[in-house]
Parts: structure tokens; C-alpha cells; sequence
């Protein structure tokens, strides 16, 4: 998909630089750029690209001119990574980024960039390399987009020792509401879920928290019910495919 | 079932189950001669082997279907019979059969055949196929091959419920064309997308050659119902009835469950892995007959009787399950989907296997089914970072690729999920975390949906007399288990 570039204000408008009047003017309400709508709609008229203008009747213009609409990938184009071994698309493509001119770079960020460097090399080295980077290579290499997440580039350590699963465990049990799971977590610097699979609370904790919970429920309104509502609805119908 | 063979074909996962001795009881019955009616009396009763048939041709065609082995790849023949066996199954004589079986049948003491209170056949005498401009038309429609006549084609029309009597329904047609439509269907499926979670491959054999899938076909056909089946309706006509329950040879494929009854009652879970082994090629159970349930409460009723009664049955006794019976639209469904069965059936039959491959290519197979609507998710992001890990791939890390309107109403967010430095996938919503689900499942579902290729070869392919040598196909690991 073709990234998309909000139109900021140019010229002819007053703009001031707070971060409040910018974020006012990236809101939905339609800002007039031009004085009138006449000059905006003739500023907004771009001419189309040469390629397309080219005669039909002119030799020197004999071209296929591919310009498809952005669309969402298929999922039925299996990632390079994903071929199999056997697959002879996975030799077609090494071969022709290998023998690609490299003034001229495939536009798409390192598609099979990974694979032609890990090419050949046993996989224990493969994990190194990927964990350590090569200075060098990855100077000559466009940056990835940025992450979605905070947590996305958080690597599990596992530098916890049997004994300190055994403490996480003998805390949780001693103290169930001062040794809460986040307060774990931060304490031994591992994932709540780590801490999850290492310990339950006692039932009676549970039993708590659920009432707890149950409580805070019955003082929604109407309207944060129906948020709520709506909100698991929208995930099931997100993980059956249907929006 | 005791005492019955079963045998699976063994290419890659290709589950397709059959029965032999059922198979072999089906020619037996369509073996269109005027003996034909004393040596089978019914489709449910234990096979007889051999000993039914009484020339030689008879033997063969039995010892071949039993001894067929689905297990060796690379045998080319040991499944379809020869053509040399089908040879009594020529168009002018099985007319002809078709003719002396129905005089043979009507000089019978009770000509009745379907016990109704009214006089006459259930179903048209076949020589009335040849005066029906319907089933002309539907022969020329289908592009039939003049080696199929039209009494077969008339036969294939005549339903279980509208005529009992299997020397005149579709019954073993019908169970033929089933095991060659769902071979092919199945070979397909697995053979083109060989990384298919198996519940996938259950729905989409479903989809292509399910009840369901069947009946539309069959109404593209241009085959109309009968308003009632009777003896002076036009044989061109599909006739079925709905007040009653088919006696498909549903059982002949899979095993009946005994826990069957609490998986009614108590919807207890059935794992994929014994609905492979267990349950029909739609991944269904095979249920019992109303007929069979009412027997068996009647045996149990009997042992209450006695005061024989263990536990489970006496618990039974005071909670009966519900008769399992169809509704009228099942059966309406279940008439038509055995109708465009029977059709394959007859086409094998007669013009062979080859052209019986070609017409569930060109009729079933070439319905365009959406794989990729299929699949639903608990837990995107964790099976693909799974995944990941088993095939030894970098942790999936969600990139943002672009956005537009983050502080709008209505925001585009397109995430791309990375592994090292290759794009796996991308998927946009209008929150990041929804573009990234939406990502991580459009991966997962890349990863299922590979495909060597379109042209990729089918098992059925070694077939052919000069057919190249088979090179395995590939085969995957499994779906990922979360």
C-alpha cells in the first residue's frame, strides 16, 4: 500500500507553529488553503504524470505504462520466507536479487536482504549474527520502519534461575495483594505472563479480585456497557474475518 | 463395523475412506441382470463376498476391489477396475438389462414394491427413459457421452425415499460417484494447499463436494423436482420424498461412534485427529439410521425387561436421546447431492475413469471456493510468533509502514509484520493494534495458504498409461499448535 501524506497547509495561510493550532489543523474539519474555492480548485489541478500524456502515434514513447491502484497485498503471494525449500520461486528470487544492479535497488526494504546474508551459514551463527549485527552491513541498510509497539523489540533474557522462579513463587503465596503480578514483574524484570505461568494466585485472592471486578462492573452506565460490548463483539468479528 | 476391511489411501494425508466390500456389493448390485434382484437383498446387510455372484466375472470384480491397496503410491491400478471388468456394463445390453429386470420384477407376487397403499411402481419403468424429452435435454445439457444411456441417467433420478428397491434408486450410484468425487475433491485440496490445517481441509471438502455444494450443481443442471414420485411421473424429473429418511450408504464410510449418543447429549468435543480416523470425509460423524435407533431401543427395552441392564443403559432408559431425523430441507439437499453423485457414478461406470476425472473437474472442482474466508483465530500474534519459533525464524516484530489521520476520526494505521528484516505480511485497520492482528493473521494465513503452483501434479495423474514417474508432492509438518 502507498503511504499516505496528509496535505499540510502551505502558502497563502495564516499558521502558527504551537503544537495546539498543529494539531487543530491536522483535525477533520476542512481547511480553506486558498481564499476562495475557485483558486484552491485550480491550485489543487495538477497536471498528470508525462508518461501518461505521451502520443500514442510516437515511436520513440512505444512503452507499457504500469501504474496499478494501491491495493492490499494477497495473501496468497507466499513471503519469500515462507517457500519452501524445494520451491523453485525461493531459487528464482536469490538469484535474481543476486544478480539485481545494485544502483538500483528493489524499492521493497529488504525482502530477501536477511536470507542472501544468512545464505550458507550454519544456524547458530545465523542467531549471533542476527542478535549482534554487522556494523558495516547494517550502515548500508535503509532503517526499518518504526515499531507498532513499545514492547515489540523486547527480547525475553531467560536470565531467571530455577531459585528465582521459587522466590516469585514464595512471595506470590506469602502476600498475594502486596506481591501483586506487575509488582513482580518489575522486580525481576521478566513479562507478567512469566510470572502468570510461574505462579496462580490462591483461590481466595481470586475469588477477590473477581468480586472486585464484578463490583466495578455494576457501576458501568449504559453507554460504557455498551462500549464494552461492542468492543468484544468487533474482536470476534476481527478474528473471524469479517471486518 | 466387525468383519468389515477398511483401507485408507495413504498419498500425503488424503483421507479418503472406503469401504471395499461396500464397493464391491454396489458393482454387485449394478450388475444389471435379471438375477440380479435374488443376489442382494439389502445394501445393509453383511457383505456376502463372492458367494453372492455366480459366474466368474462376479469374483473378480470382488477380489479385485478387496485387494486394491490404497497404501503403495506408486501402483497405478490396484484401485479403479480395469476396464476390461466393465465390459457387461455396455450401453445396449445394460438397456436391455434395465428392461428384463423391471419384467422380472413385475411378475413378482407383490408388485408392490413400496408397500404404499396405492397401486403401482414407485418409480417409471425404465423403458419410459427413452420417451422423455427432459432427460434428453439433461443428457445433451451434461454433454454426456452416448456410451451412458439414458435409463442409467433415468436411474440416477430415482432417489431412496421414492423407491426402495436398490435394482431401481441411485443408492449404489450414488455411493460410487461419492467415493470418486470426494477422492478427487480431497486429492485437490491437499496436493495444491499443502499446509491446510485439517478443520480447513473438512469445510472445504465440504464446500466443493458437501450436500450443499451438490445440490446447487445439480439445480445448475437444470434438474427439477417431481411433485410426488410415483409410476406415472416423467422419468427426467428428480424423484424424492421428503417425509421420509433416506437410506444412503452413509455408514459405509467412517466408523459409527459409540459414544455417539453423548455427543448428541452432551456435545462432547471430537479432536481432529479421530475425526480423521472416526468420522466421514466432512469430518461429520456417521450417524445412525433412524431405523438402527429405533432397533435399539427397542433391544434395550427388552433387556430392561429381562432386568439385564447395566448403568450407562439405565440411565439411557430414563433419558432417551432424541431420533436424530432429517428435515425436509436436509432431504431435499441430500436428494439433489445424491443425484449429481450418481451421475459420476454412472459416468465412471461407463465412459471410465478418465472421463469421470474430467467431469468432476469441469463440474465440482472448478466452483471457485475462498480459502481465505475459512480461517478464524484465537490468537494471531502467538501463532505466528509459534510459528516463527519452530521454523527458526527471528521473532515477528509489528512495524508501522504508514498511517494517515492519527489524531481523526477515522485513522488508517497499515502494520507490516517483519522477521529480521523480510516482511511477512501487512494488515491496516483503523487502531494500530487492529492493523496489527489483522497483520498477524494475514501471515498465518499466508503461511497455510502456500501452494507449490497450479500445475501442480495430482496422485490420479500416475494413472495415465504413459504417465511419468511419481515425484513426491510436498508434504508439511502440521499446522501450528498454540
Amino acid at each position: 500500500m502507498e503511504a499516505f501524506r496528509p496535505i499540510l497547509p502551505r502558502r497563502g495561510i495564516s499558521f502558527s507553529t504551537t503544537s495546539h493550532t498543529f494539531i487543530r489543523s491536522l483535525s477533520t474539519t476542512p481547511v480553506l488553503q486558498k481564499q476562495t474555492s475557485a483558486r484552491l480548485k485550480r491550485y489543487l489541478n495538477i497536471s498528470p504524470h508525462t508518461s501518461f500524456l505521451a502520443s500514442y502515434n510516437d515511436p520513440s514513447n512505444e512503452q507499457i505504462v504500469f501504474n496499478p491502484p494501491s491495493s492490499a497485498p494477497s495473501v496468497f503471494n507466499t513471503p519469500f520466507k515462507f517457500l519452501p525449500k524445494s520451491d523453485p520461486r525461493r531459487r528464482a528470487a536469490l538469484a535474481s536479487h543476486l544478480f539485481a544492479d545494485p544502483t538500483n535497488p528493489i524499492p521493497r526494504p529488504g525482502d530477501i536482504a536477511s536470507a542472501i546474508a544468512s545464505a550458507g551459514q550454519p544456524k547458530r551463527q545465523q542467531q549471533k549474527y542476527s542478535k549482534q549485527g554487522d556494523g558495516k552491513a547494517e550502515a548500508n541498510r535503509s532503517p526499518l520502519p518504526p515499531t507498532a509497539r513499545k514492547e515489540e523489540l523486547l527480547v525475553p533474557k531467560h536470565h531467571l534461575e530455577p531459585q528465582d522462579v521459587e522466590q516469585i513463587r514464595r512471595l506470590r503465596a506469602s502476600s498475594p495483594s502486596k506481591w501483586s503480578v506487575m509488582k513482580l514483574a518489575k522486580k525481576f524484570q521478566c513479562a507478567e505472563t512469566f510470572v502468570m505461568a510461574c505462579v496462580q494466585a490462591p483461590d481466595e485472592h481470586q475469588k477477590k479480585l473477581r468480586e472486585k471486578a464484578a463490583k466495578a462492573k455494576e457501576r458501568w452506565g449504559t453507554i460504557r456497557r455498551k462500549a464494552r460490548e461492542e468492543r468484544s463483539k468487533r474482536k470476534k468479528l476481527l478474528f473471524s474475518g469479517r471486518i | 463395523m466387525p468383519g468389515s476391511r477398511r483401507t485408507q489411501l495413504r498419498t500425503p494425508s488424503v483421507f479418503l475412506k472406503l469401504r471395499n466390500t461396500q464397493l464391491a456389493l454396489g458393482l454387485l448390485s449394478l450388475k444389471l441382470s435379471p438375477g440380479a434382484h435374488e443376489e442382494v437383498t439389502d445394501s445393509r446387510a453383511a457383505p456376502q463376498g463372492p458367494a453372492g455372484g455366480k459366474d466368474d466375472d462376479d469374483i473378480n470384480i470382488t477380489k479385485r476391489c478387496e485387494i486394491g491397496n490404497y497404501e503403495d503410491n506408486n501402483n497405478t491400478t490396484s484401485y479403479f477396475l480395469h476396464k476390461t471388468n466393465l465390459k457387461q456394463y455396455s450401453a445396449a445390453g445394460t438397456a436391455q438389462a434395465l428392461y428384463e429386470d423391471y419384467q422380472n420384477e413385475s411378475e413378482s407376487p407383490n408388485p408392490n414394491r413400496n408397500g404404499s397403499q396405492f397401486p403401482g411402481l414407485p418409480s417409471p419403468p425404465p423403458h419410459r427413459a427413452l420417451e422423455s424429452a427432459k432427460l434428453a435435454a439433461l443428457h445433451a445439457r451434461l454433454n454426456l457421452s452416448e456410451r451412458l444411456p439414458l435409463q442409467s441417467l433415468a436411474r440416477c433420478l430415482v432417489d431412496s425415499t421414492a423407491d426402495e428397491s436398490l435394482q431401481f434408486n441411485n443408492t449404489h450410484l450414488a455411493f460410487l460417484g461419492r467415493t470418486i468425487v470426494n477422492y478427487h475433491v480431497s486429492e485437490y485440496l491437499v496436493a495444491k494447499y499443502p499446509r491446510l490445517p485439517m478443520e480447513i481441509v473438512f469445510a472445504a471438502m465440504k464446500g466443493y463436494a458437501g450436500n450443499r455444494a451438490l445440490y446447487a450443481i445439480a439445480r445448475q443442471w437444470g434438474v427439477e423436482p417431481a411433485a410426488a414420485p410415483g409410476e406415472e411421473v416423467d422419468p427426467g424429473l428428480l424423484q424424492f420424498d421428503v417425509k421420509k429418511t433416506g437410506t444412503e450408504l452413509d455408514a459405509a464410510v467412517g466408523y459409527k461412534r459409540k459414544e455417539l449418543d453423548k455427543i448428541i447429549k452432551f456435545k462432547f468435543r471430537r479432536g481432529i485427529s479421530s475425526r480423521v480416523v472416526f468420522d466421514d470425509e466432512f469430518g461429520d460423524t456417521v450417524s445412525m439410521g433412524e431405523h438402527e435407533r429405533i432397533l435399539e431401543r427397542q433391544a434395550l427395552e427388552w433387556r430392561a425387561q429381562q432386568g439385564i441392564l447395566s448403568e450407562d443403559e439405565m440411565i439411557q432408559m430414563e433419558d432417551p436421546v432424541p431420533l436424530e431425523i432429517e428435515t425436509a430441507e436436509d432431504r431435499k439437499f441430500a436428494s439433489y447431492a445424491n443425484f449429481s453423485r450418481a451421475v459420476v457414478g454412472a459416468v465412471f461406470l461407463h465412459s471410465g475413469r478418465e472421463v469421470a476425472k474430467n467431469f468432476v473437474r469441469s463440474h465440482v472442482l472448478s466452483r471457485r471456493l475462498d480459502l481465505e474466508e475459512m480461517f478464524s483465530f484465537s490468537r494471531p500474534t502467538r501463532e505466528l510468533a509459534k510459528l516463527c519459533q519452530r521454523e527458526g525464524f527471528e521473532r515477528p516484530v509489528a512495524r508501522i509502514l504508514s498511517e494517515t489521520g492519527r489524531l481523526s476520526r477515522t485513522p488508517v494505521f497499515v502494520v507490516g509484520i517483519y522477521s529480521g528484516r523480510d516482511r511477512l505480511s501487512e494488515g491496516w485497520g483503523p487502531s494500530i493494534e487492529h492493523a496489527r492482528l489483522t497483520a498477524a493473521m494475514n501471515g498465518l494465513k499466508s503461511w497455510y495458504l502456500y501452494s507449490p503452483g497450479d500445475d501442480v501434479r495430482m496422485p490420479s495423474e500416475t494413472y495415465d498409461e504413459n504417465a511419468k514417474p511419481w515425484t513426491p508432492l510436498y508434504v508439511d509438518m502440521g499446522e501450528v499448535i498454540v
